[in-house]
């Protein structure tokens, strides 16, 4: 007993409290957990994951602090939650990016360096253009593009982010030449929304909760939704295979992760408290005042979906001139 | 320590031009008209001006005191030895902080610091102690910065 | 703005979590402004760290209460010690201590500290009243727009504040390239990374900073001047630190009222911030003056004009900060950093999307200066004694809390070496009369500066000739050229004019 005293004093004294956290979890959670966002605070993704910290820290009796980890469209942020230790106090938000940094040949962040823990949120996304734009429907845009290549700008993220991909993509699924609409690379949606507004650019690709700002003071208009059905936030907003008769619909999501080889009892015990959280009433009142929709997956569901749009976005990806191959 | 104009715009011209060099070799996204090299591209091409301007102002007013002139160190002995102590005490704490974790670090940083500063003892241990100890868990506890205890694992 | 915006704001304003804040700020700020050697602009760089982990009001709130708070007391050792506390207070440091040689050093700080309040406030009014203006003027640019006001800005604080242009386009040249560091926002792709992961994510501003005004102050502190300043010898207890403040009111309201409306001018230039306006305020006041021979012996007029034009300025570089996201000197362009990580993008959109938030933040600038008087005549009682505490106590202490600061940011000691480095290289920059503050502006600039470039390259398709081809745009792009062309020719005209006299000579 006095050996195993000391024993457990010495490896206090020279492991510190890396000792403790080695030791087999007696009952997830029992500290802190950490929460790594790849997205800057006050944006969608940081709105939506302090939400979901704050529901968790509820039902686990634990804080759950979110930490913004941000850069590199994201990859940073997603890197850090691959890279952290499988212990289960740290987990992050990942976003639809994870299955495209691979094919841009940046490596370390794609879905298999995750344990995937369910989904909360996912949006999709709108092609916005100024109130005062002589297009009424997305055919007329389609058309107004293929007619004069190189003339309509469109931006809305980062050059091979996913607003351009589905841009780029449409146009593509139309058999239109993607480089008519050239893009412009920008740091989100945000700048891009101004340069709508200054009259700078013709189309901005991202959320129609992005734009609702714009779109409140008369100065944008969404003319569709790359989605396979409405949305219920928006109902009056038609769909790609509505308004242009294509299936295409590549939809971001926001989702709970950990780092690869997460131990069974945690991928559970959150799974479990993320269907929960998504039937509050409080949490979809919340969710949805922001534009927000909720829509949960659970661990395995969200890692078949996450799969499978990798697959799609790579061969899109491909099709546009965007992947490194 | 202070440069003569003359080496330090010829250097920094230089070091531009590594940075240039280092610009072209900034991979594109397939399709990028203006990539992420140009605007490297451009700073460098400015800061190669800069130093030139630099050497140039330095040709003209040739001539006025040494190379590298260190004379303000000269006859600070006890102040370089402090600098030093400051420059790699945070270099040390950098390798062992992860393992002998912030509070004791920040101890055996500040308190000798204070003492080659001409503190009295007296007055410096219960300094240091209480500036280590708050700011360790005003970090810790009030905004969850996970700072490593290292031994002392009492203090959570 | 109406009330509908203006009671929500005041309502955030007056919490207690924000006054508490606000309250501990200032103290702070008193604290290290007074003490010779620490500036202002390091008390903001150290406060950072605690600001990230705050609400935007309460973290903006403590920002402005520290700086005003710092300036302000910077005028304490120049009066006592003929140090100035902090580089806006040397413009007068002459005369403040004139006046205590006189018997007046009460009057002197009182000056000081009243006059800043009320430059203050009248900062904080016209940042209230005129900032949503301008901001409804800035909604359509786009950005070229945003290009050129950004490049003025950054070329201004660069080649006019300071008397060496080659050195400050340089400095401000390495914070641009500091801040392309890392994986491109706009192709993901690593710029300068030479692989380290770490800094994948960039180099972090808050630590360069800390390293920049910090450490390196300290630094060269350690290094050069071993001997401690002198503690001021005990002066007689003071009654009243403010009596005989008001008659100056009545005496000299010009001086009063064209020192605060200069300061505000002088700081609302983009690139130009506070420091300057002191300077130019006490030039002119000495040179409009009926009695210009009283001026440098402990006269209170140029006091009374620099003094209200350094806060007056203070509180108008928040405009081209806020409207345009365009800082004007270090203290704000620390501010903007810490509202960009806080997710509120300064930026005309702002003041659509958020106007309570952003008035909030407004208001407390109002409130920071209010409680400069109170929080003064307490520091005017205890000056004497926070310049007594040892000098061998603080510098540790501060160290620690760099030390901390920085790894507090993203929880890695890769980012206390940050700070190691930063400090190192900014220590050797100044000995060398390179100027720190375009450095930390190009850093926190730079990214906003290569995005709208990109993009206006892209959407012109690489015709130059596009950057003018919007009306605002092409008048910010003339003033750009002739901002970088005037010092040029005159630099020229000057080098033909002394080879002329040479030949004449010879």
């Amino acid at each position: 007993m006095k050996v195993f005293k000391a024993a457990l004093a010495a490896s206090l004294l020279v492991g510190g409290s890396l000792a403790l956290t080695g030791q087999a979890l007696a009952e997830w959670p029992e500290r802190a957990v950490t929460i790594i966002v790849p997205w800057s605070a006050g944006g969608g993704t940081d709105a939506t994951a302090r939400a979901v910290a704050q529901e968790l820290e509820e039902r686990f009796g634990q804080p759950f602090n979110v930490v913004n980890r941000t850069g590199g469209g994201g990859l940073v942020g997603h890197i850090t939650i691959a890279n952290s230790a499988p212990d289960g106090y740290t987990l992050g938000v990942i976003t639809i990016e994870t299955t495209m940094f691979e094919a841009q040949g940046l490596p370390g962040a794609a879905p298999e360096n995750f344990t995937l823990l369910g989904r909360f949120n996912a949006d999709p996304i709108g092609i916005n253009v100024r109130a005062d734009a002589p297009y009424a429907t997305a055919e007329d845009l389609i058309k107004a593009v293929s007619a004069n290549p190189g003339a309509l700008k469109a931006s809305g993220a980062n050059r091979g982010g996913l607003s351009h991909l589905a841009w780029a993509g449409l146009l593509n699924t139309l058999g239109v030449d993607p480089e008519a609409s050239p893009w412009v690379a920008s740091d989100g949606s945000a700048p891009a929304m101004q340069q709508l507004a200054a009259n700078a650019i013709s189309i901005v690709s991202t959320s129609p909760a992005e734009a609702q700002s714009l779109v409140d003071a008369g100065e944008a208009k969404t003319l569709v939704v790359m989605a396979d059905e409405r949305s219920s936030l928006y109902p009056d907003i038609p769909t790609a295979g509505e308004a242009l008769g294509v299936e295409w619909s590549p939809l971001p999501f926001r989702g709970m992760a950990g780092p690869a080889e997460l131990p069974e009892e945690v991928v559970t015990k959150v799974s479990e408290a993320l269907a929960e959280i998504t039937e509050d009433e409080d949490f979809i009142t919340m969710m949805e005042s922001r534009g927000f929709s909720v829509a949960y997956q659970d661990a395995e569901t969200f890692t078949q979906t996450v799969m499978r749009s990798r697959d799609a976005l790579v061969e899109a990806m491909q099709a546009v001139g965007l992947a490194q191959q | 320590m202070r440069i003569d104009d003359r080496i330090l715009g010829v250097g920094l011209a230089l070091l531009a031009l590594f940075i240039i060099q280092q610009a072209q070799t900034i991979p594109s996204v397939p399709g990028t008209t203006f990539g992420p090299s140009l605007m490297p591209t451009l700073i460098g091409l400015v800061m190669v001006a800069c130093g030139l301007a630099v050497f140039l102002g330095g040709v003209r007013s040739a001539g006025a005191g040494p190379l590298i002139d260190v004379s303000v160190w000269r006859g600070q002995t006890r102040g370089l030895v402090c600098a030093a102590w400051a420059i790699l005490g945070v270099i040390v704490g950098i390798a062992v902080m992860p393992w002998i974790g912030f509070p004791l670090f920040g101890l055996i940083y500040a308190l000798p610091l204070m003492l080659l500063m001409g503190a009295r003892p007296i007055a410096a241990l219960p300094v240091a102690v209480v500036v280590v100890l708050c700011a360790y868990l005003v970090f810790k506890r009030l905004l969850y910065v996970p700072l490593p205890a290292g031994p002392l694992t009492f203090l959570g | 703005m109406g009330l509908d915006v203006l009671i929500p704001a005041l309502s955030l304003v007056l919490q207690p979590q924000v006054l508490v804040v606000v309250l501990l700020a200032t103290i702070y700020g008193l604290f290290i402004g007074a003490i010779p050697g620490l500036s202002a602009t390091m008390a903001t760089a150290l406060l950072i760290p605690l600001t990230v982990y705050m609400d935007p009001v309460p973290a903006i709130a403590a920002i402005v209460a520290t700086t005003a708070m710092a300036i302000t007391a910077g005028d304490i050792p120049g009066v006592l010690l003929r140090i100035p506390g902090t580089p806006a207070s040397a413009a007068y440091v002459e005369e403040a201590y004139a006046l205590n040689l006189k018997g007046k050093a009460q009057l002197a700080m009182g000056i000081g500290i009243v006059f800043s309040a009320a430059g203050g406030l009248v900062g904080a009014i016209i940042l209230l009243v005129g900032a949503p203006i301008l901001a409804r003027a800035a909604l359509n640019f786009s950005s070229f727009e945003f290009f050129w006001l950004a490049l003025l800005g950054l070329l201004t604080s660069a080649l006019v504040s300071t008397n060496a242009p080659a050195r400050g386009l340089f400095s401000l040249c390495l914070g641009l390239l500091i801040s392309t560091v890392g994986l491109d926002v706009t192709s993901g792709q690593p710029r300068f990374t030479f692989g380290v992961i770490d800094l994948y994510g960039g180099v972090s501003f808050i630590p360069t900073m800390i390293g920049m005004f910090a450490f390196a102050e300290l630094l060269r502190g350690l290094s050069s001047a071993g001997t401690t300043p002198p503690v001021p010898e005990r002066q007689k207890l003071w009654s009243n630190p403010f009596a005989g403040v008001g008659r100056m009111f009545r005496t000299y309201p010009w001086s009063f009222v064209r020192g605060s409306g200069l300061g505000a001018a002088i700081g609302a230039l983009p690139g130009v911030g506070g420091d300057l306006a002191a300077w130019i305020a006490y030039g002119m006041s000495k040179r409009l003056s009926k009695t210009p021979e009283k001026f440098g012996t402990g006269h209170e007029e140029g006091l009374i004009e620099a003094s209200s034009s350094n806060n007056a300025g203070l509180s108008s570089a928040w405009v081209p900060a806020l409207v345009f996201g365009i800082p004007g000197d270090a203290v704000t362009a620390i501010a903007i950093g810490v509202l960009f990580m806080k997710g509120l993008n300064p930026g005309p959109q702002l003041f659509v999307d958020n106007p309570t938030m952003l008035t909030a933040v407004i208001l407390t600038f109002a409130l920071a200066n209010l409680l400069l008087i109170p929080i003064g005549f307490f520091a005017i009682k205890g000056a004497r004694h926070v310049l007594a505490v040892p000098r061998g106590l603080i510098v540790p202490t501060i160290l620690v809390f760099c030390v901390v600061g920085s790894f507090a940011i993203n929880n890695t000691v890769f980012d206390v070496g940050v700070m190691l480095a930063a400090g190192l290289v900014a220590y050797l920059m100044e000995s060398n009369r390179f100027p720190i503050a375009p450095v930390i502006l190009g850093l926190v600039l730079g990214p906003i500066l290569e995005r709208n470039f990109i993009m206006s390259m892209q959407i012109a398709d690489g015709n130059l000739l596009g950057f003018f081809g919007r009306p605002v745009s092409a008048v910010l792009g003339v003033i750009v050229c002739a901002v970088v062309l005037i010092p040029l020719i005159r630099s020229v005209l000057r080098t033909r004019s002394r080879s002329t006299a040479d030949i004449g000579a010879s």
